[in-house]
């Protein structure tokens, strides 16, 4: 068995998808497989999956049935001890799989979050948007793992349940997987919200990689699927339904600081996805909006201030709280 | 009420106008006008025009026939066909065949007329070689146009004219006397002396002679084939011979049913792959296999898709048909029985794909024959019959009749498809999923992207039961043909566990897609969930029924948010028998309040329908979670 299985999904990237495979191919650290799922790729895409000659890759083929779906396969198909994911068209630096493996030999932890690097549309490489996160985690976590009897393991979960929910940010025990039914929503896109929260409440020993894992990439040359304006942006809706409610029955539920983070987490997404979703669909967005802020626990809506302080919530995104509260 | 002798009279008098000659006159076809004075009797002059209009124009005009060519014209009648289209082609050489004297008298005075020279009219009926005529002399002798030798070469033949069914002329398989009403006999040129025409195009009027004539051309490299036919020709003459051999052959009396082979560049390979699903059922597989192949249809072929076996199966298979070329093994990791499928599927290059499950058998003649329907009828979906195969007290299978079996006889072996009905697809909907009873086009179920859902490990084949029917249109069906499905204990559906909440998860997909799709109606899915709630339901674990009956609720009342009240006439909460479900669906109704309806509460998922992570949902004690009972 290879310490790490790395999932990668293929639908139609063509070229593309070499970014994925050549990056993982460069690694320092070997002991890892590549499962490649194929959702459905077209013919150029597979003729590029066929060119790869490597021991280390297995594809697995499925009719088009999306990302969620396709990479829940994928997890099924691991033999690793631990597992990660990355996109098709996203890379990880030569060194990642040394640094996890560094880690895990360190640490054996059940969960590792790593920071990572972004290729802007005008190729600037910037440091990934939570990297002040990460700068925090830091600082109430100096050695670089969470154990649950730390002094400010509340804080320190709070703020890992708040960085990017990045499939490629993540690499988890394969038992965890496992035993506490992890899995990505399957239809759904924005579906690493809700692979994030679970994966965090139900990790007990986490550890950071504070060194970038992963680069992702923006692009023209492919439009991102949750880039798309239409009726998709319905299942962010939905899906931050699916991930309060599962929240909701872990311990960390009754957790002011870690309720309010994942409420956070979500609610960013949705409202960046309320203001780019196209006009035609507003009215609905909102309306399915409202619909969901009822039928979740009304314990997410009563957070005191001073939570969302120690979360350095930016204002702009407290007053989309209050006002989504008060319109219920 | 007339009485009997006022009705015989009647017909007597309708009869005899029908026999009353008059003059074709001005007909239009293929972009020609033309006159057919010759006088004819009135039923022939009216069918043959009907037939020009409602059969051959439209034939031709959906394709690009070349400049030149040879046609074979066998009925020609008074030469409705043959006439226009010699003047629409006038590169083409049409040979007509006419058996009977006084049409012939007036082609031959028609084409006169029309002053044609590409038509070469033969006043001789067309049949089945019987292995008596001297083929090759006759071929000879046609292609010399030698009308003296065709005449004495061609034996004679007894043929029967209908007298009540006008003017149809079929081949007296009994020979009766010549002198018996309605019988007489005509010389007859088998149809294999035809070939030596090089015929790219065929049209038939011979009723009863069909399948014979095609056959006796099974090696000729035809191109178009069109006409009226009276009786069943099996497709493998279309399907199997040379040329391109479109086909527009419609059935007498039959409207729905005609075959058919339209010009499709498609690439596929013409015919039906069977995909069967196999996960550890080594035990039944070899069985399931064998009915599937047992007809030798060698259009059929048979895809195993072992997933992920444990059992061996899957070597067994290779060991067992590895000298059966249309038994094909595809092996993968394990991924379920909707993977499997769509394995199968993106495996298969045929026109016809059908889903059977790998410890089921099925009747050697229901595969062939649905094919047969299936190129029949142009149908995205046909379907045969089923029961249920269970095991009684001492291990023996039998067939019992399945909850909606219709007892229906079997047709007669000349008119295999004569039993056809056909059922509406949204009607069948709301039943049970029987997807393995199917054969489906696949064409169709690209274009309307149905797929099995690969993440749903059990029912899955409810999403594209609903999927299919509800675009399926009228579903030709033979119920007497059947599918075996066999019953176990330990079968997925008896199991009461989480997986019954796929079904929750799979309505929602439908209704999303019916809202996406522009679907007309949602009676069919509705009537569908109302059931399958209720079968769902009385099958579960205790605990899980009270979850189950929130969830369920709440899906209806967002279908209710996403469709509006006017869906939901025939709907009301009270049509769940189960107990509790107004009760819950007024709860979630309640957090609607001042909501209005948008087609995006289809969107508005919930953990609690997919059974995946519900499974691992741990309880909470603190407080009953918002789709909790009580």
């Amino acid at each position: 068995m290879p310490l790490l299985s790395c999932i990668t999904t293929s639908f139609n990237e063509g070229a593309l998808l070499m970014t994925s495979i050549r990056s993982l191919l460069a690694q320092s650290f070997e002991d890892f497989e590549l499962i490649v799922v194929d959702d459905g790729a077209d013919p150029e895409t597979q003729a590029v999956l066929d060119r790869v000659d490597d021991p280390r890759i297995t594809v697995i083929r499925q009719a088009n049935a999306g990302l969620s779906s396709a990479r829940n396969k994928g997890l099924a198909q691991a033999r690793g001890h631990y597992v990660c994911f990355l996109d098709a068209d996203d890379s990880r630096p030569p060194w990642a799989f040394a640094t996890i493996a560094g880690i895990i030999a360190r640490d054996a932890p059940d969960l590792i979050l790593c920071r990572g690097a972004l290729s802007e549309a005008r190729d600037t490489p910037l440091p990934f948007y939570d990297t002040p996160r990460f700068e925090e985690i830091a600082e109430h976590c100096p050695g670089g793992v969470l154990e649950a009897d730390a002094p400010e393991a509340a804080l320190v979960r709070a703020l890992a349940l708040m960085i990017e929910p990045q499939s490629a940010n993540k690499v988890v025990r394969r038992g965890l997987w496992r035993d506490a039914g992890l899995r990505f929503p399957d239809t759904h896109f924005f579906e690493d919200i809700f692979f994030h929260a679970g994966a965090v409440a139900a990790a007990d020993r986490i550890a950071f990689a504070q060194t970038p894992c992963f680069a992702y990439f923006r692009r023209y040359g492919r439009p991102q699927i949750t880039a798309g304006s239409g009726a998709r942006r319905f299942d962010i809706v939905a899906v931050t339904r699916m991930t309060l409610e599962t929240f909701a029955r872990t311990p960390g539920f009754t957790d002011p600081l870690q309720r309010a983070a994942v409420f956070c987490n979500c609610l960013k997404l949705l409202t960046w996805c309320g203001e780019t979703i196209g006009h035609p669909n507003r009215a609905d967005f909102r309306q399915i909006t409202r619909a969901m802020i009822r039928m979740i626990d009304p314990a997410y809506l009563q957070i005191p201030d001073p939570v969302y302080d120690r979360l350095s919530v930016p204002d702009p995104l407290r007053a989309r709280i209050t006002e989504l509260a008060h319109a219920v | 009420m007339p009485s009997e002798r006022v009705r015989r009279r009647l017909r007597w008098l309708r009869d005899v106008a029908s026999w009353e000659p008059i003059a074709a006159g001005r007909v239009a076809a293929f972009g020609q006008r033309l006159d057919l004075p010759a006088r004819v009797p009135r039923f022939l002059a009216e069918d043959s025009l009907w037939r020009l209009g409602a059969i051959h124009e439209p034939a031709l005009a959906v394709r690009s026939l070349p400049q030149t060519g040879v046609a074979v014209d066998i009925g020609a009648g008074f030469g409705a066909f043959a006439l226009p289209f010699a003047q629409a082609f006038p590169g083409w050489t049409i040979w007509c065949f006419e058996p009977d004297p006084a049409f012939f008298a007036a082609f031959e005075e028609n084409i006169a007329a029309a002053g044609c020279d590409n038509v070469i009219a033969l006043n001789l009926a067309v049949g089945g070689g019987d292995g008596r005529a001297y083929t090759d002399r006759i071929a000879t002798a046609l292609a010399a146009r030698d009308r003296a030798t065709l005449a004495a070469l061609c034996p004679r033949r007894g043929y029967r004219r209908s007298l009540t069914r006008h003017g149809f002329l079929q081949a007296g398989h009994r020979a009766g006397s010549p002198l018996a009403p309605g019988n007489t006999s005509y010389p007859t040129i088998p149809a294999e002396a035809l070939a030596v025409l090089g015929p790219n195009l065929l049209k038939l009027t011979a009723p009863g002679c069909e399948p014979g004539i095609l056959e006796g051309l099974a090696n000729a490299p035809l191109d178009h084939i069109i006409g009226e036919i009276w009786s069943h020709v099996p497709s493998r003459r279309v399907y199997d011979g040379p040329g391109a051999r479109e086909t527009w052959l419609p059935v007498a009396g039959a409207p729905a049913r005609a075959l058919r082979r339209a010009p499709a560049p498609h690439g596929r390979r013409h015919g039906l792959d069977i995909v069967v699903a196999m996960y550890n059922s080594r035990d039944w597989i070899v069985d399931c296999v064998e009915s599937l192949i047992a007809a030798d249809d060698p259009a059929i072929r048979v895809r195993v898709v072992d997933d992920g076996s444990t059992d061996g199966g899957g070597d067994l298979v290779a060991e067992r048909f590895a000298a059966n070329p249309r038994v094909i093994l595809h092996r993968k990791p394990n991924g379920g029985c909707a993977s499997a499928r769509n394995y199968g599927r993106l495996m298969s290059d045929s026109t016809h794909i059908a889903f059977v499950d790998s410890d089921d058998l099925a009747d050697p003649n229901l595969f062939p024959h649905l094919l047969e329907l299936a190129r029949h009828t142009g149908a995205e979906v046909v379907q045969g019959g089923f029961d249920l195969l269970e095991q009684d007290a001492q291990g023996l299978w039998h067939s019992r009749p399945g909850p909606e079996s219709v007892d229906a006889p079997a047709p007669p072996a000349d008119a295999p498809l004569a039993t056809m009905v056909l059922m509406a697809g949204t009607d069948l909907m709301s039943r049970q999923p029987t997807i393995w009873r199917r054969v489906y086009r696949r064409d169709f179920l690209d274009n309307r992207d149905i797929w099995f859902p690969e993440h749903i490990r059990a029912f899955d084949d409810l999403l594209f039961q609903l999927l299919s029917l509800q675009h399926a249109g009228e579903v030709p069906t033979l119920e007497h043909l059947r599918l075996h499905y066999r019953q176990h204990p330990g079968q997925d559906i008896r199991q009461g566990d989480e997986r019954g909440f796929y079904a929750l998860e799979m309505f929602r997909l439908a209704l999303k897609r019916g809202l996406q799709e522009g679907w007309p109606g949602f009676k069919p899915l509705l009537r569908s969930y109302v059931n399958t709630i209720s079968r769902t339901h009385g099958g579960l674990r205790d605990d899980l029924r009270a979850p189950f009956l929130a969830a369920a609720a709440e899906l209806w009342v967002l279908m209710q948010k996403a469709l509006g009240p006017a869906a939901f006439g025939d709907f009301p909460d009270t049509i769940f028998a189960t107990e509790g479900f107004g009760t819950q669906a007024d709860r979630v109704r309640r957090q609607f309040d001042g909501l209005g309806d948008s087609p995006a509460f289809a969107w508005l998922d919930s953990a609690m329908m997919h059974a995946d992570i519900l499974r691992h949902m741990p309880a909470r004690d603190d407080a009953p979670h918002p789709t909790e009972s009580g």
